[in-house]
């Protein structure tokens, strides 16, 4: 049975002592060993490590990998690194030559593991796992079908089973990567991307062979192993990270199996729109005490989001809600809302409903105070939240924050300027914060409301026809689409409501 | 083998330099292997004549096993083992990675083969498609990028070395049509018919080693068991259907193409390991002007990658390489100019601090 699976990607560069003097790729191997760190944690008693190579076999646990394939002559002074840490890897026939130019080349002999497994082999070394492991290599052009099968073959075996899946994405990710530029790639990587955040791992079934080949999308066969073994299984999942910055799609993944199988038919149930997919991931709301922030708060309850409401001022009465835990920050002090970021792990999603409206005043009458105060609690505020979420959602590689404007920032009649302007801001922060964080992972949105059915609002327009004004569950179906796993491809979006 | 043929070591084979060349050509030079003790025919000069059973060795040079370098003929000339030849890229292209377009225009083409002919360049390589991906360049586009010029440059100098720098037949044919001497496939043999237009015109072919990659493609992820086993075996196949094909064994040479199908590690181990396939006896070619392997050794960009280019080339000519492909001609020619001081195959331009 298996208890967790670890998605790694394996180019030989995540092995220290083939990349020269230089430190690279540190980020990417710090995600990769978190993982393997998770899956070992889980108390496996064999770990299947699962990768691409020329055919499908198993692989006697001696087998080593022989780094001199890819480095010859590393061992001559070169690699600082390159110590007893990584030569219990190198083929005993086959170890880095220490001089130059004697003319005869490391016997060949048979050949080691496929760099795939060889990474994985290091990436369990390096974690000081001891558990038994099962080498298995899946052939590049393996059918979909049997890829499953080796996947289900696996879970089937006695014991505890950790998985570690082996597998890059596209290597035609930019006009300088390993395979130049193919304009599909980026669609393919996110589609698998997708399957793994979300746990909906079957979509990794659909991936064309033909395709991924075509765009030296190595990982294809790993993957669909991946699948098959968890078939039927309820999986959430951490995406640690998530880019390409040698042209290759990199996707490091911590895979959490609940226990027991889901549905009757074996099948995950596939969420809807109207009750997304939260099941417990962390939602902080920004102005959780007000009208809006409180409708929000409890939309995202109702679609099993863990919720904490933040308010300048703790909520009571009705506008305190159960299931959501409240914490009170001032949000227009900079190492407050840094505060309030580190107090906790990175949140999933973070909304933000802070603002408040004055009406128009003509020009001749502007006050700077009530402008100032406009531009404090609208945009200000939206400025600091967004600076504190990216810090601590980017380095976790995905996150979503949702903003909001209104349909008076840009519109130049009616509203009054103070109020127009700052959330004109608001619109342009999301633009560009969104911009920001392209290909990262996060995304950045906005919701722009017209006017919205509050008791405040009630009272400063008594006498306008209440029941046409948009509901604030209805304008919470928006938000909750905006935080959705499944909308990471909308960024940048103002949505009118 | 044919012994005696000579030209002077470092003597810039330019329009006046060729007579000079092919003048030598017919003349056996005596007081073969003596150092330079001021015996020889041409005083204070050592010549590179071989006699026919000997091996080509000078004290401290590691190339010490395998069959003796011979001649080698390109075009008119005939080049002895120990002479070092600078082989100028010229390209005629808008996007290459070193001065990109530099050369694009027909007339700045032509002032830069004049120009390393002045510096001392006895090959020009012209060449109409970039090593790396990109824009696709078809066989008419590469022909006109190249045929033409090629036959420009030959009616300027009816005796330069032209190289064409290709991997596919047609261009090949005509280039080699238009003047071209020999055939400088990067590829790896990609192309099978190359060896027969080779053979048809009487040129030369450079026989490399890309790992089997195709053309204009990015190594990922190779590896090899052995580089250098792998390199020998693929130049010399291809070299033994070069002279099945017809081409003549004294116009065939080998490349290991540092960085085409190889990492870094794999190019630092061919050049470590270079005089393993200059003991195979075919004359070595070495392109590592400004590669990526150097940039990364260094982790310098483009612009500064200079000395490592002349340290490489200078490894290289130490271990046997015969032909250096070079972006800077002037300052290729000096380093080689040393090496050939150092190993006593060529006198100080000037010697008379402390003789005076």
């Amino acid at each position: 049975m298996i208890v967790a699976a670890a998605v790694c990607p394996s180019p030989p560069l995540l092995i220290p002592e083939l990349t020269g003097a230089q430190q690279v790729a540190t980020e990417l191997r710090r995600a990769c060993h978190a993982s393997v760190a998770e899956l070992t944690a889980a108390a496996p008693e064999v770990i299947a490590l699962v990768g691409a190579a020329e055919r499908s076999r198993t692989w006697n646990g001696a087998a080593t990998f022989d780094l001199a394939r890819y480095a010859p002559g590393m061992s001559s002074g070169a690699a600082p690194g390159m110590s007893s840490r990584a030569a219990p890897l190198l083929g005993s026939g086959a170890a880095p030559r220490l001089s130059a130019g004697a003319g005869q080349g490391p016997d060949p002999g048979p050949a080691g593991l496929p760099s795939a497994l060889g990474v994985g082999n290091w990436l369990l070394d390096q974690a000081g796992c001891q558990v038994i492991r099962v080498l298995q290599s899946v052939a590049q052009d393996e059918a979909p079908a049997r890829c499953a099968d080796i996947g289900a073959r696996l879970a089937a075996s006695r014991g505890r089973v950790a998985l570690l899946v082996m597998a890059d994405g596209s290597a035609r990710r930019g006009l300088k990567a390993p395979g130049y530029l193919d304009g599909r790639s980026t669609g393919f990587d996110a589609e698998v991307e997708r399957a793994v955040r979300t746990g909906r791992l079957e979509a990794l079934l659909s991936a064309d062979p033909a395709l991924a080949r075509e765009l030296m999308a190595t990982g294809r066969p790993a993957w669909q192993v991946l699948a098959g073994a968890l078939r039927g299984r309820k999986v959430s999942s951490e995406v640690r990270y998530r880019d390409d910055p040698f042209g290759v799609a990199y996707l490091v993944a911590s895979l959490r199996v609940l226990r027991e199988p889901c549905g009757a038919e074996g099948e995950p149930r596939e969420p809807g729109m109207a009750e997304q997919s939260y099941g417990g991931r962390s939602v902080l709301i920004f102005g959780a005490a007000g009208a809006l922030g409180a409708g929000v708060a409890a939309a995202f309850a109702a679609a099993g989001a863990s919720v904490t409401g933040v308010h300048k001022t703790q909520p009571a009465g009705e506008r305190r809600l159960e299931r959501i835990s409240y914490k009170s920050a001032d949000v227009l002090v900079d190492e407050a809302v840094g505060e309030l970021f580190d107090s906790a792990p990175a949140p999933w999603a973070v909304i933000n409903t802070v603002g408040s409206f004055v009406p128009r005043r003509p020009f001749a009458e502007l006050d700077p105070a009530e402008l100032i105060g406009q531009l404090e609690v609208n945009l200000v505020t939206a400025a600091l939240i967004t600076k504190h979420a990216l810090r601590v959602m980017q380095p976790a590689g995905e996150g979503r924050i949702v903003h909001t404007a209104s349909r008076a920032g840009v519109v130049t009649k009616g509203a009054g300027f103070a109020y127009s302007v700052s959330k004109l801001g608001v619109l342009h922060l999301v633009s560009m914060a969104a911009d920001d964080v392209r290909g990262t992972g996060v995304t950045v949105n906005c919701v722009v409301p017209s006017i919205i059915d509050t008791p405040v609002n009630r009272a400063a327009m008594p006498s306008a026809n209440h029941d046409s004004w948009p509901k604030v569950p209805d304008i919470a179906r928006t938000y909750l689409f905006l935080a959705a796993p499944e909308s990471g491809l909308v960024n940048g979006a103002a949505i009118p409501v | 083998m044919r012994p005696g043929l000579a030209v002077r070591p470092g003597q810039p084979v330019g329009a006046v330099a060729v007579h000079t060349c092919r003048e030598l050509t017919s003349t056996k030079l005596a007081g073969a292997g003596s150092t330079v003790d001021g015996k020889g025919t041409v005083p204070g000069m050592q010549d590179d004549a071989l006699p026919s059973a000997g091996t080509p060795q000078s004290a401290g040079t590691p190339q010490s096993a395998g069959t003796p370098q011979s001649s080698l003929r390109l075009g008119p000339h005939s080049f002895g083992p120990r002479q070092l030849l600078v082989m100028a890229i010229v390209n005629r292209t808008p996007d290459s990675f070193f001065r990109p377009g530099d050369t694009w225009d027909e007339p700045a083409a032509m002032e830069r083969v004049h120009q390393v002919v002045a510096e001392g360049a006895h090959i020009v390589d012209i060449g109409g498609v970039p090593a790396a991906p990109g824009q696709d360049v078809d066989v008419p586009e590469e022909i006109g990028r190249t045929a033409g010029f090629i036959a420009a440059v030959r009616a300027a100098y009816p005796d330069l070395v032209i190289s064409s720098d290709t991997w596919r037949h047609e261009v090949a044919r005509e280039a080699c049509a238009a003047g071209a001497d020999l055939i400088n496939d990067s590829w790896g043999g990609w192309d099978a018919v190359l060896p027969e237009v080779a053979a048809e015109f009487g040129a030369g072919l450079v026989c490399s080693h890309a790992g089997g990659q195709a053309p204009r493609t990015r190594p990922f992820r190779v590896s090899y068991p052995d580089v250098v086993a792998d390199v020998l075996a693929h130049t010399g196949k291809l070299a033994a259907r070069a002279v099945e094909a017809g081409v003549d064994p004294e116009r065939i040479v080998v490349d290991a193409a540092h960085d085409f199908g190889k990492n870094t590690w794999h190019s630092l181990e061919v050049t470590r390991r270079l005089a393993e396939m200059s003991a195979t006896g075919w004359p070595v070619l070495v392109s590592v002007s400004n590669k990526d392997f150097i940039g990364e050794t260094l982790d310098v960009p483009l612009p500064d990658r200079l000395a490592g280019t002349l340290a490489t080339t200078s490894i290289c000519a130490w271990q046997g390489a015969r032909i250096f492909r070079a972006h800077h001609v002037l300052q290729t020619r000096q380093a080689l100019d040393m090496v050939s001081a150092i190993r006593g195959d060529k006198p100080p331009a000037r010697a008379v601090r402390g003789l005076a």
